[in-house]
């Protein structure tokens, strides 16, 4: 591309843009007033316009891209309501690497067309290049949670792969080995893939570019046992676990990390790795968690009660430690002193379905039957709007708001 | 040769072929005795407390096959059902076996089919399929028994993934086809059914589960990892459907009625159901197993009304809030308090849930008091049932379990997919796992899938049967109780139900007085004996018996010269029958 062709195409896509660097959130809320539009054009406009997208197309696919989006950038000059356009546009400058470009055209895009996964997807992963991490995660997410990308696997599972690694790096680790541990699954054993789920089972909060070269062998083997965990290959995991134990006995979140692998088939082993962990780290939150948790799972609560405790003293920000000891109180019969927990929770994270959950069993057992039901009904809309964007709307049930229309043929 | 010699040869022929008859059948009852000793002396030289009766001894060689490809496809690991029912009105058990057939995905290269078996009542059983006319054909899942004509004959809706077959009862041996005429063909995936009558209005209307939307243009490939392979996909990935519900109009036709209530809206991955009475209001409940997303509780409000109140009455999630894979399910007051509680099995990890009622239409899970939750934190479930098995008069509780992923175990060290049965027995306050005491059955682990519950062979004990995915059923005789005395009861309304399903039935003997719900469903794809056993324990006679009919009569009566040790008949409003 000539210095004049990206002059051009940088002008002519900042006079076209219709949002700013806001937080994708109001972005979102701004570019779903816009109205759909027709093109507008008079027949001869129109011929013209026809040609260019066929010559466009044709362009890119051969591979002539320099051309091709010059012809976009034409076409899109006489409508400027082209999606196509703005997608080729944008998804041509992303591979370019000119990010800052790409995300204008992928912007106007969405200003025509708020609910195109593709785009808030290839949006977030401008935003990634550009360093912009919050921002790309918020995107990539609310693209998978329309569940409507391009079916390309190649580019769903970039953008994947980016939400699995930016979940990492913002400390959402259960998250991101969720988004991460398909790559396993599928047997993608790339190196990317490796070190990106190391860094999610030790806990460290960085992207692969910015991992600390000192631990990168440790990562590596971490990454290699949690690929095996994945990939549910019981042997290897389990062998990759022990080396990795006998090379780094000391280091903070290794035994964390075995004992979740162990928590599924043998919980009194994992309980013992959790117990291992705190020695080295006595204030490890997760571990204390795991422990509560699991002794919550066992109907243990005067067990569970020290580690919920613990857990709370040690991260009273945290919303999950106040879940852990709300519910233990409230077993116990300490329902005054559950509530209280279980409120700050929810002030802390009003978007947890679990939060609201628990609450709701508190308010009931203190015979708050509105206060329950208020939050109950809170726990349906997140717990539907968190599954969908797990793992899709058909992971959701439950009683539909509408009869009728929306039930499915029979 | 001369004719003498010939003779002599030929006699000779046949006292080798008598000799070797006679050394085969000696053969056999050595082996089978050989059996009964092994079992005997491993326990303690008692039989066990449920003997595993194997196909050379009841006559029952009908194999389940369960089509497994190398798609997986869903459909292949969800079945089999089957029934006790007296189909013929003999008064002894007949058994009914729901085997898969050809469908989008599936086409057998042998002839398969269902199997009814008539009881012979010598504890054998003859393939009658052909000759009552119900060998299915569809890609069978579950069947319910029902009594919907009140006409003294029970009828049979046999489940399906494609189109469901109601059997309508023909009082000679036989059976129509009558799914059409009676405007119950639900498309689509119907697994467990259950017949109970929500209006009282005397009749038995019908509750279809419906699952997931499925089809070969559906089919979602899961698992092609490094393994190469295909397994089952978690029902996640396919879009939930909604339960049915039809109303019987009392001329052979019914009327779907769920719609437009919350049965209809409430969109689930149904598995199992049973109709019950949670508020003890007079009026049947269901609660739905849902797997992978939340069970429902529907409560019958009268006049139509329905209200499903899973989430505030604490049985449709997990105590953290999750939905789990709900799939056998069942109720009966357990604990004695004269309110109904519930079970749900579900799939290893979630552990099983044993539901208290609360008696305010909430409930609490007590699994892990009653030893439920860690014997099955590495279980699947699915066919199970409370019954007095050793008739001491205390709701026991069995499970059949069997993991639903053939691969599992290529990808876990502990879950197996072949899995053992469970028998937990009521101590008065609490249930406790006697699984290890019961017979060598509970060290063998099956692929389990449907349980039905019947007295097969009279002696006032309940048996069981459990059907096994790509197996063989394993009918196991209940040997337990023996020195407890019982009162079989078989129900006969005549204003209300015919199958008296929703009656109350309470009764005193020795010191103890005890109650107990009609319910019906329950289990997974099954249907029990329509027979009611009153374990009476150590007394020798029951000191009083009352029966309050559901309605439209929910006429109370009440009998004081009732016999033990043996079935008998009540037929609403006129007293015993001869037998």
């Amino acid at each position: 591309m000539t210095a004049t062709t990206a002059r051009f195409i940088v002008v002519f896509i900042a006079v076209f843009s219709v949002t700013l660097a806001a937080p994708a959130q109001q972005r979102r809320a701004t570019q779903r007033k816009q109205p759909a539009s027709q093109s507008g054009l008079d027949p001869q406009q129109q011929a013209a316009f026809n040609k260019l997208s066929q010559q466009a197309d044709a362009a890119r696919e051969g591979g002539r891209l320099d051309e091709a989006i010059q012809l976009y950038i034409q076409g899109l000059q006489l409508n400027p309501k082209w999606k196509d356009g703005w997608w080729y546009v944008g998804s041509i400058l992303y591979d370019r690497d000119s990010y800052s470009d790409a995300r204008e055209a992928l912007r106007n895009l969405l200003g025509l067309d708020d609910k195109n996964g593709s785009a808030w997807a290839l949006l977030g992963l401008c935003e990634f290049g550009l360093r912009n991490y919050d921002q790309a995660l918020s995107d990539i997410q609310y693209a998978r949670t329309l569940g409507n990308m391009i079916s390309s696997k190649e580019f769903v599972n970039v953008a994947r792969y980016h939400a699995g690694i930016l979940m990492t790096r913002a400390g959402q680790f259960e998250l991101g080995y969720e988004a991460l541990r398909d790559f396993a699954r599928e047997g993608n054993e790339s190196p990317s893939v490796i070190e990106a789920l190391g860094l999610n089972i030790l806990r460290m909060p960085f992207l692969p570019a910015e991992a600390p070269p000192d631990r990168r062998e440790l990562i590596l083997m971490a990454g290699r046992a949690a690929f095996y965990q994945a990939a549910r290959r019981v042997q290897e995991a389990e062998r990759a676990f022990k080396e990795l134990l006998s090379r780094y006995p000391d280091v903070p979140n290794v035994h964390y990390a075995y004992g979740v692998y162990l928590l599924i088939d043998s919980p009194d082993a994992a309980l013992d790795e959790f117990r291992r962990e705190l020695q080295i780290s006595p204030d490890n939150v997760p571990a204390l968690l795991q422990i509560g948790f699991e002794y919550i799972k066992r109907n243990d609560f005067e067990n569970a009660r020290p580690y919920a405790q613990k857990a709370v003293d040690a991260a009273p920000n945290l919303f999950a430690t106040h879940n852990a000891l709300g519910r233990v109180l409230l077993e116990l019969g300490k329902v005054g002193e559950a509530i209280k927990e279980l409120e700050i929770g929810v002030k802390q994270a009003p978007d947890s379905p679990e939060m609201r959950f628990a609450l709701a069993r508190a308010y009931a057992r203190a015979g708050r039957k509105e206060d329950a039901a208020r939050e109950r009904a809170k726990f349906l809309e997140l717990d539907k709007q968190k599954r969908t964007e797990r793992s899709g709307p058909q992971s959701v049930g439950g009683i539909e708001a509408k009869p009728a229309d929306k039930n499915p043929p029979r | 040769m001369s004719n003498e010699t010939r003779y002599h040869r030929t006699g000779s022929r046949n006292l080798l072929l008598v000799l070797l008859l006679l050394f085969l059948l000696a053969s056999l009852w050595v082996s089978r005795l050989g059996a009964v000793i092994r079992v005997a002396a491993q326990n303690g030289g008692a039989a066990p407390t449920f003997e595993e009766i194997p196909p050379s001894a009841s006559g029952i060689t009908w194999v389940h096959d369960n089509a497994m490809s190398e798609q997986r496809y869903l459909p292949e690991t969800l079945g089999p059902g089957c029934a006790f029912l007296d189909y013929d009105n003999d008064g002894w058990m007949d058994i009914y076996l729901v085997n898969y057939g050809a469908c989008d995905f599936f086409k057998p290269t042998r002839p398969i089919r269902n199997a009814l078996y008539h009881n012979n009542r010598d504890g054998t059983f003859t393939d009658v399929t052909e000759k009552a006319g119900v060998p299915g054909g569809t890609f069978g899942m579950g069947v319910a028994v029902g009594d919907y004509d009140n006409d003294g004959w029970p009828d049979m809706i046999v489940t399906a993934y494609g189109k469901c077959t109601l059997y309508h009862n023909n009082r000679n041996g036989t059976f129509s086809d009558v799914t059409d005429k009676a405007g119950v063909a639900a498309p689509g995936w119907t697994t467990s059914a259950v017949w109970f009558d929500y209006d009282n209005d005397g009749r038995l209307d019908l509750f279809l589960c419906s699952f997931v939307q499925y089809g070969l243009n559906k089919h979602i490939f899961c698992g092609d990892n490094k393994l190469g392979r295909h397994y089952y996909c978690i029902p996640r990935v396919f879009n939930p459907s909604s339960s049915l519900l039809f109303h019987n109009n009392g001329d052979g036709t019914f009327t779907e009625t769920g719609k437009g209530t919350d049965i209809e809206r409430a969109l689930g991955k149904a598995l199992g159901v049973v109709a019950t009475d949670i508020n003890n209001d007079g009026l049947m409940d269901l609660f739905v197993a849902s797997d992978t997303v939340q069970n429902f509780l529907f409560v019958n409000r009268g006049n139509g009304k329905w209200e499903e109140i899973g989430l505030a009455s604490e049985v449709g999630f997990s105590a953290n809030g999750q939905p789990r894979s709900g799939m056998g399910v069942d109720s009966a007051d357990f604990d004695g308090d004269g309110w109904q509680d519930l079970f749900v099995a579900n799939v290893d990890q979630e552990m099983f849930s044993l539901y208290k009622n609360n008696k305010d239409e909430t409930f609490t899970d007590v699994a892990r008091p009653n030893e439920v939750a860690a014997a099955t934190r590495l279980l699947s479930g699915w066919g199970l049932k409370f019954f007095d098995y050793d008739n001491d008069g205390k709701i026991d509780l069995f499970l059949a379990n069997g993991h639903p992923d053939d691969m599992i175990e290529q990808y876990s060290g502990q879950v197996k997919y072949a899995e053992p049965l469970l028998l937990f027995r009521n101590e008065g306050d609490h249930l406790v796992n006697v699984s290890d005491k019961s017979g060598p059955v509970f060290k063998k682990d099956f692929p389990a899938r449907g349980l039905a519950v019947g007295d097969y062979n009279n002696d006032g004990r309940l048996d069981l049967l459990v059907v096994n995915n790509g197996k063989a059923p394993v009918l196991l005789r209940n040997n337990a109780g023996k020195d407890n005395h019982w009162v079989g009861l078989k129900l006969q309304g005549t204003k209300c139900n015919r199958d008296a399903i929703g009656a109350r039935i309470s009764w005193s003997a020795g010191s103890a007085t005890r109650s107990r719900l009609k319910t019906s469903g329950g289990s997974y794809l099954s249907a029990h004996d329509v027979r009611e056993v009153l374990g009476l324990g150590k007394a020798t006679k029951l000191d009083w018996l009352e029966i309050k009919w559901p309605a439209p009569s929910g006429k109370l009566e009440r009998f004081t010269d009732v016999p033990v040790d043996k079935y008998i008949t009540i037929v609403e409003g006129k007293g015993l029958a001869a037998n």
